[in-house]
C-alpha cells in the first residue's frame, strides 16, 4: 500500500503508513497557490516596510524586526510602519473570507458585503456615531456593526421572493446603497468642518490611523476570527455548495451551518470596518481571485484569504506612495481598482452570455 | 414574434408611412408593452394629467416663493414678486428664493428629459443618469477643474462637466454592449454601478489631496439648489436649451426604437444617428443640471414611471410630460429639504435619493424587470 495517492483531481491523499487508519486529502494546486500568494504579499510588506520618508534597505528591515536595528530605524520600521502593513494583511484576509462567506451564502458571484449594501450600511452607522457620539473604536465598531446588520435585514426582506441568487438581491443593495449614501452626505454637512473631515476620511476607508494599541485587539480577535472561520468550515462548505437538500442528505445541517455564515461574515466585516473604514471591493474581488487560481469549483476560504490579504497590501502601498507627500485612504484605491475589477468580470460575463 | 408586437409594428408603419401628416393625438403607439399602448384610456387622459402638472407646478412655484426658513408674510411676498415689496422681503424672496426655483425647475426638466431619454433608448426601465454615472462623470470633470484652479462659478465648471458626463455615457454604453446578446437592464445598471464607482473613487482621491478642493466640493456636490443665482442659471441655459431641442427630435424615433433596434432599422430609423443624438442629448442635460446643481440622482429614474403609470408607452407624451413632472417632484423635494429640519436645509438630493431609492427596490421587486 502506497503512503501517497493522487486523484483525478490533482489532488493527493495521504495515508499514514502500517495499520493507523488516517488518511488526509491536500489539495496541490490549492496549496501552491496559497503558498505562491502568501510569498508575494510578503514581499508587498517587506516592501511597505522599507519604503516611506526615509528609505530602508531589505536587510535593515530585517535587523529592525529581530530587535538588532538602530533606534531610529526601530522607530520607522517597528513602531510606525510595522502596524500598518500588519494590519493590512489581516484586515485583507478576513475581507476576502467575509466576501467568500457572502457570496457562498448568497449563491450569487456579486454577493459580496459590498454589493448587497452590509458595507454601506456600517459605513453610515459609522459616521453617524463619529458624527454625533465620538471617534472612539468601540463606539465605531458598535456603529458599524449595527448599520450593516440593519441594511442587511433589509436588503433580505426586500429581494424576498426572488430569492438572493437573483440579481434583485444586487439591485435592491444598489437601491439601499444610494439612500446611504445621500445620509452620509446629508451628515458630512451637518457635522462642522473638522469633524466632517475625520468622518469622510474614516468614511472612505484608511489605514492612516492604526496602530498596535488602538487597532491591535481588532487585529488579533480578526486574525484568530478568520483561522477558526477557515478551519471549521472547510469540510462543510463543499457540501453547501452542492445546495441545501444535498447538504442536509449528507449530514451537514444547512440552517445552522447559515447562521454560522451569516455570523463569520458579518462580524469579519464588522470588525474590519471598525478598525479601518469601509474598505469596498476587497471582498467582491479576493474570492473570485482566489478561485480562479486555486481552480477551485465551489467556495475556497484559503485562497480567498491569501488573495485578500495580499489585494490589501499591494492597494495601500500603492495608497500610500502613488502620490508623493500624500497618503491616500487606501479605500479610494479599492474603489478604483475594484470597481475596474467588477467592469471586467461583467464584460468577461457578458461574453459567456450568462449575464 | 408575438401577436400584440406584429400589431404594434403593423400601427407604427402606417403611422410613419403617412410621415408628418399623421396626427400628433396618438395613432402610431409603440412601446415596451404594446397591448397598453394602443389604450384610448391613456390618450383622453392626457389633456386631463397635463392640466393637473401645470397647476401642480403651479402650487409648488408659489410654495417655493412662500415657505422657507425665514418665515414671511404671504402678502409680503406678492408685493415683492410684484415689484413694490420692501428691502427685506425683496432681499429674501428676489435674491434667494425667486433664483432657486427657476433654477429647480431648469435642473428638473434638464434631469427628467435625461431620464426618458436614456430609459426609451436603452429600452431600460432601470436607466437613470444618476445611477448610470453620468453624472458621476460630470461630478468628475467639475471636480478635475477645481483641483486644477478653475473658479467654482458655474459657467467656468460647466464644460468640464459636459466632457465628463459625455465621456461617461460612451463609456458606459460601450462596457453594456460588449459581450453576447443586447444589454440587459440589469447587465446595464452593474456596469453603471461599477463605472460610477472608479468615477468616485478618482472623484474622492483628489478632494482628499486638496483641501481647497474638498470645501469647493462640499457645498457644490451635496446636489442642492440653494445659493444659486440666475447668473449660473445663465452659464448653462444654452447647452440646456439645445439638449431639449435634441430631444424634442428624438421623440418619433425614439417610438419605433422601443421595438428593437432591428425593427427600428427596417421601419425607416437611422439607428446610428438616434443613438449619437441620445447620448449628445443626455450628456448635455445631465451635464449642465449638475454642473448647477451637482449630481441628483433618481429623478431621472421616478419621473418617467410615473409619466408612463398616467399616460401609457408613446414617448411623444411621457418626454413633454417628464420635462413638466420632473420640476414638480424637483420643486416639492426642495421645499421638503428646506423645512425637514430646523436651523439647517437639507441638499436636495438628499431628498431625491431618499424618495427615489425606493422607487427602484420596488420596480425590481415587482417583476416589472426582467433580471435574466
Amino acid at each position: 500500500m502506497t503512503a501517497w495517492m493522487s486523484t483525478d483531481q490533482g489532488d493527493l491523499i495521504v495515508r499514514a503508513p502500517g495499520r493507523v487508519r488516517i488518511s488526509a486529502r491536500v489539495p496541490v494546486r490549492s496549496v501552491a497557490v496559497c503558498a505562491a500568494l502568501l510569498a508575494l504579499t510578503a514581499a508587498v510588506t517587506v516592501a511597505a516596510l522599507m519604503l516611506g520618508k526615509v528609505t530602508y534597505s531589505p536587510a535593515e528591515v530585517l535587523r529592525a524586526l529581530t530587535g538588532n536595528g538602530t533606534r531610529v530605524s526601530e522607530l520607522f520600521v517597528v513602531r510606525w510602519r510595522l502596524p500598518r502593513a500588519v494590519a493590512a494583511v489581516v484586515l485583507g484576509a478576513m475581507l476576502g473570507v467575509a466576501g467568500a462567506l457572502f457570496q457562498c451564502i448568497t449563491r450569487n458571484p456579486l454577493g459580496s458585503p459590498d454589493v448587497i449594501g452590509f458595507t454601506a450600511g456600517a459605513s453610515a452607522g459609522g459616521v453617524a456615531v463619529i458624527t454625533f457620539v465620538g471617534s472612539g473604536l468601540a463606539a465605531v465598531t458598535g456603529g458599524a456593526l449595527a448599520g450593516g446588520l440593519v441594511v442587511t435585514v433589509l436588503v433580505v426582506l426586500l429581494s424576498r421572493g426572488g430569492g438572493t441568487a437573483g440579481f434583485r438581491l444586487v439591485i435592491v443593495g444598489i437601491g439601499l446603497n444610494a439612500m446611504l449614501v445621500a445620509l452620509e452626505t446629508y451628515l458630512y454637512l451637518v457635522a462642522d468642518s473638522d469633524i466632517s473631515q475625520i468622518a469622510a476620511v474614516w468614511g472612505a476607508g484608511t489605514l492612516n490611523a492604526v496602530s498596535f494599541s488602538h487597532t491591535g485587539p481588532a487585529l488579533l480577535v480578526g486574525a484568530v476570527a478568520t483561522l477558526v472561520v477557515c478551519a471549521g468550515l472547510q469540510r462543510a462548505l463543499p457540501l453547501f455548495d452542492l445546495g441545501e437538500d444535498v447538504a442536509a442528505a449528507l449530514g451537514v445541517r444547512p440552517a445552522r451551518l447559515r447562521l454560522l455564515l451569516v455570523l463569520g461574515g458579518v462580524v469579519l466585516v464588522a470588525v474590519v470596518t471598525a478598525a479601518a473604514g469601509p474598505i469596498s471591493f476587497v471582498a467582491l474581488a479576493a474570492p473570485h481571485v482566489g478561485r480562479r487560481l486555486a481552480g477551485a469549483s465551489g467556495t475556497a476560504l484559503a485562497p480567498a484569504a491569501c488573495a485578500g490579504a495580499l489585494i490589501l497590501a499591494s492597494a495601500d502601498l500603492v495608497a500610500q506612495h502613488a502620490v508623493p507627500g500624500v497618503a491616500l485612504p487606501v479605500g479610494v484605491v479599492t474603489v478604483a481598482v475594484g470597481g475596474l475589477y467588477l467592469l471586467t468580470l461583467l464584460v468577461r460575463e457578458n461574453r459567456k452570455g450568462t449575464l | 414574434m408575438s401577436e400584440p408586437t406584429r400589431a404594434a409594428i403593423a400601427q407604427d408603419a402606417s403611422a410613419s408611412g403617412t410621415g408628418h401628416d399623421a396626427s400628433a393625438s396618438g395613432t402610431g403607439h409603440a412601446g415596451t408593452a404594446p397591448d397598453s399602448a394602443a389604450d384610448p384610456e391613456s390618450s383622453a387622459r392626457m389633456p386631463l394629467v397635463l392640466a393637473g402638472l401645470a397647476l401642480a407646478l403651479l402650487l409648488c412655484v408659489a410654495a417655493s416663493l412662500l415657505i422657507g426658513a425665514e418665515s414671511i408674510a404671504p402678502g409680503r411676498v406678492v408685493d415683492s414678486v410684484l415689484g413694490r415689496g420692501d428691502a427685506q422681503a425683496d432681499a429674501l424672496v428676489l435674491d434667494s428664493r425667486l433664483p432657486r426655483t427657476v433654477v429647480a425647475i431648469a435642473v428638473g426638466t434638464a434631469l427628467g428629459v435625461a431620464g426618458s431619454l436614456i430609459q426609451a433608448f436603452t429600452r431600460n426601465p432601470l436607466a437613470d443618469p444618476g445611477i448610470l454615472g453620468v453624472n458621476g462623470g460630470a461630478a468628475l470633470g467639475v471636480t478635475l477643474a477645481l483641483w486644477a484652479g478653475v473658479s467654482t462659478s458655474t459657467s467656468a465648471l460647466v464644460l468640464p462637466a459636459l466632457a465628463g458626463a459625455l465621456l461617461a455615457t460612451v463609456a458606459l454604453l460601450l462596457l453594456a454592449s460588449a459581450g453576447k446578446g443586447p444589454a440587459t437592464p440589469v447587465r446595464m445598471v452593474l456596469a453603471g454601478v461599477a463605472l460610477a464607482a472608479v468615477l468616485g473613487g478618482f472623484t474622492t482621491a483628489i478632494r482628499l489631496f486638496d483641501v481647497t478642493t474638498f470645501d469647493g466640493y462640499r457645498s457644490w456636490a451635496a446636489g442642492s439648489v440653494a445659493g444659486r443665482s440666475l447668473t449660473d442659471l445663465a452659464g448653462v441655459t444654452g447647452y440646456l436649451v439645445v439638449g431639449l431641442l435634441i430631444a424634442l427630435t428624438l421623440v418619433r424615433p425614439l417610438n419605433a426604437v422601443a421595438l428593437g433596434e432591428d425593427t427600428a432599422a427596417s421601419l425607416g430609423v437611422d439607428t446610428r444617428r438616434v443613438r449619437l443624438l441620445t447620448i449628445v442629448s443626455v450628456a448635455l442635460l445631465a451635464g449642465a443640471a449638475t454642473a448647477i446643481a451637482g449630481p441628483i440622482t433618481f429623478l431621472g429614474l421616478m419621473v418617467p414611471h410615473v409619466c408612463r403609470l398616467l399616460v401609457g408607452n408613446d414617448q411623444r407624451r411621457i418626454i413633454p410630460l417628464s420635462a413638466l413632472a420632473a420640476p414638480v417632484v424637483l420643486l416639492a423635494s426642495d421645499i421638503v429639504a428646506r423645512v425637514a429640519l430646523p436651523l439647517r436645509e437639507m441638499p436636495v438630493g438628499v431628498v431625491t435619493a431618499f424618495v427615489g431609492a425606493p422607487v427602484l427596490i420596488r420596480l425590481i421587486s415587482h417583476r416589472k424587470v426582467h433580471t435574466q
